[in-house]
């Protein structure tokens, strides 16, 4: 072999090695620049995925949610008022609130929150706040302030519309306080696109309630699927065969 | 025993506490009102060639960019006491001399520190951190203590001779002699109070006056001096001047920063808290306005305080330009040990009273409270509010299946509504001026949406409450 013929060799040898280094490195740019726009998933991310969860009581609701609400993040419900919303949070929220002493905050409920249907739950009314402001930038402080500052459990509010920036604000305030944000909407797509941890749209059902689960992260859809109140609260639910105490007969009103 | 004193001679308080809230160097003189005469003034201002006693027209030519405040004795008396107040937990025996100098009884104190040198130093190490300009001087009886003080002797030192020869150089101007008596003196040769010294006492008294007599035998130790000593308030009372009126409530937060440091020190010291302070907004021209900040639990940080009172600046609009504020704080009582459980899982920032307090300190105390029940059979009056966490829940059973929400006041039932359950009949309050005799039904519309109705001896219906 003489001397040119190696000098060959290793000019080809650097060439490819070059090139392969140009690929590499274009490769690591595009993920890098893939990771950032949050296009890609790893699967060091799944444990994020799925928090632990807290069981909600139900257990149809247990089963399709895998277990329970999440341990802290937002949930948002769109809901008529009035179907038996609140009675489908309330079994696990007063387990959570006997469990750890934490605070249970309800911010400008739609009308005032009677304090025996809370007791009645079994929820320590000493550790229900109520705090009633118009203003809709105060209440997203407060909603905010409460989730991050670690004593309190669960926060509820009836917002009127939220920005995609401030669900992630609430996101990181509930992760650092480990809380969940309840947020109830009456309009059907007033959380369409934001990044919810669950999103849940309830219908009023004659023996319950129906559940549909519109967004849930790290999971295969569930088809809507219809919750018995029948147990847990008979009065609340039409039974086809329970007979109205009064007059025998049920009366038309109007 | 002899005894030693120590003075400390403050000569520009007022001065010194101003310019502590300015960064940048400006000219600033403190005038006497009724001489219009220079008293203090500032670096800036003495490089640009004001002197003391001088008059207030020279040092507006001398100076152009010149900041003019008068003195005012009631302030610099507040310094005064806001600095004993500081030394009090180093020295006990301290005593006012006049509005600005403090008489400090040493001897008695030696022992506690081992040796004069000790006790200074902690003295000293105190002095520096508060920054104010100080003459010392120790003597063996209070008034000469503070003659070498005035003349600036700064040693601090219990030997006899040394005191006595330093107070054998002092001027006879620096003494409590009225100018009279001094110049008189002066007319007949006698300029320092050694040459003062070394004439009888009572020759003294027959030649001149009793009074000086009394003085000068008070300096000397032969008369006795009696001092009445400093007690420091048992509540906190601030008042802060401001350099400049302020209009913008959010600059406020500055100054009023200042004072929370002062309530931090005072309350630290004493390991104190305490759940609400005031704040003294004084305007000019126009009636005081009053701020109260609540801490739910007990605090003493100035972080903490001011954290509540940022939340309530925010929501105060001034009327009028404010001159000075008063931080006061009545209530303080000992510090309990936080007592964190072992076994809990997450422990937040922020505790649940100390929550509460900063949604009242952003939304008002009347819009956060607390539900309780009420001992009384009609809903709305077993549904109760309550404005603070710890008042206990009372322990009245709950009757069965109730509506989450209930409306304040009962409204008329428009809507067409199919009756699911009831009737349940509440029959009461005969007694007060607000009986119900109600039917109480569960319904439901056509919505799916359930209603608490109820219907009234007369057969007219309302909605009471929402089953959500």
């Amino acid at each position: 072999m003489n001397c040119a013929e190696s000098t060959n060799i290793i000019m080809h040898i650097s060439f490819d090695f070059l090139l392969y280094i140009h690929t590499v490195l274009s490769m690591n740019t595009l993920l890098a620049s893939l990771h950032k726009k949050r296009l890609v998933w790893s699967a060091k991310q799944a444990p994020l995925m799925q928090p632990p969860s807290l069981a909600t009581g139900f257990t149809e609701l247990d089963d399709a949610l895998s277990g329970g609400w999440p341990e802290s993040g937002v949930v948002s419900i769109n809901s008529l008022s009035g179907i038996g919303e609140l009675r489908l949070l309330l079994p696990a929220l007063a387990l959570r609130n006997t469990q750890n002493k934490r605070l249970m905050i309800i911010i400008t409920p739609p009308y005032p929150v009677n304090a025996e249907f809370l007791h009645e739950q079994g929820i320590d009314l000493t550790d229900v706040l109520i705090v009633n402001v118009n203003a809709h930038q105060s209440q997203l402080w407060c909603a905010e302030q409460c989730l991050k500052s670690g004593c309190c459990a669960c926060v509820l509010m009836w917002p009127e519309k939220l920005q995609h920036h401030q669900v992630k604000r609430f996101q990181l305030a509930a992760q650092q306080g480990c809380s969940v944000l309840f947020t109830f909407h009456a309009q059907q797509h007033a959380t369409a696109g934001l990044p919810v941890s669950l999103a849940l749209s309830l219908e009023p059902a004659s023996e319950g309630i129906k559940v549909n689960i519109t967004k849930r992260i790290g999971s295969w859809p569930v088809p809507p699927f219809t919750l018995s109140y029948q147990s847990r609260w008979p009065k609340l639910t039409q039974s086809a065969n329970a007979t109205p105490d009064y007059h025998g007969f049920k009366e038309q009103l109007g | 025993m002899q005894g030693l004193w120590l003075y400390l001679h403050f000569p520009q308080l007022q001065l010194d506490s101003l310019l502590k809230q300015q960064t940048q160097e400006e000219a600033v003189i403190i005038v006497e009102t009724s001489r219009m005469q220079v008293v203090q003034m500032s670096p800036a201002a003495y490089e640009s060639g004001i002197r003391k006693h001088m008059n207030l027209g020279a040092a507006a030519a001398l100076c152009e960019a010149l900041q003019v405040l008068p003195y005012e004795e009631k302030s610099e008396r507040d310094t005064l006491k806001e600095i004993a107040h500081h030394l009090y937990h180093i020295t006990s025996d301290i005593s006012f001399s006049g509005p600005s100098g403090l008489l400090i009884r040493a001897h008695t104190m030696l022992n506690l520190y081992q040796g004069l040198k000790h006790y200074w130093l902690a003295l000293q190490h105190q002095l520096t951190a508060l920054e104010f300009t100080y003459h010392y001087a120790t003597g063996h009886t209070p008034l000469a203590a503070k003659l070498l003080a005035l003349q600036g002797w700064h040693h601090i030192s219990d030997d006899n001779e040394k005191i006595t020869s330093a107070l054998k150089k002092c001027a006879l101007r620096l003494t409590d002699l009225d100018n009279k008596s001094v110049q008189k003196l002066n007319r007949i040769g006698i300029q320092h109070l050694g040459e003062l010294m070394a004439i009888p006492l009572p020759d003294i008294a027959k030649r001149f006056s009793h009074d000086m007599a009394d003085y000068l035998g008070r300096v000397m130790g032969l008369l006795p001096h009696p001092v009445s000593f400093y007690h420091p308030e048992p509540h906190f009372h601030h008042y802060k001047e401001l350099l400049y009126e302020i209009t913008d409530s959010q600059r406020l937060l500055t100054p009023i920063t200042h004072l929370l440091d002062a309530l931090e020190r005072f309350l630290r010291l004493r390991d104190k808290l305490t759940t609400q302070i005031c704040f003294t907004l004084h305007l000019r021209d126009a009636p005081e306005l009053s701020v109260y900040v609540g801490a739910q639990q007990g605090e003493y940080r100035a972080a903490m305080w001011k954290n509540l009172v940022s939340l309530q600046l925010e929501k105060l609009s001034l009327t009028a330009p404010v001159t000075g504020m008063t931080l006061h704080a009545e209530k303080a009582y000992i510090r309990q040990p936080e007592r964190p459980d072992l076994f809990t899982t997450k422990q937040g920032e922020l505790s649940r009273l100390q929550l509460l307090s900063m949604l009242q300190a952003k939304v008002g105390e009347n819009a956060v409270f607390s539900p309780r029940l009420g001992n009384d059979h009609r809903p709305e009056k077993h549904s109760l509010q309550v404005n603070s966490l710890n008042t206990p829940a009372s322990a009245v059973s709950a009757y069965p299946l109730r509506p989450s929400f209930l409306l304040p006041h009962p409204v008329p039932l428009t809507e067409k509504v199919t009756i699911e359950h009831g009737p349940e009949r509440i029959q009461t309050g005969w007694w007060d001026d607000a009986p119900a005799e109600r039917d109480y039904f569960i319904a439901r519309n056509h919505a799916g949406q359930w209603y608490w109705v109820f219907r009234t001896p007369q057969q007219q219906w309302y909605l009471h409450g929402i089953f959500s």
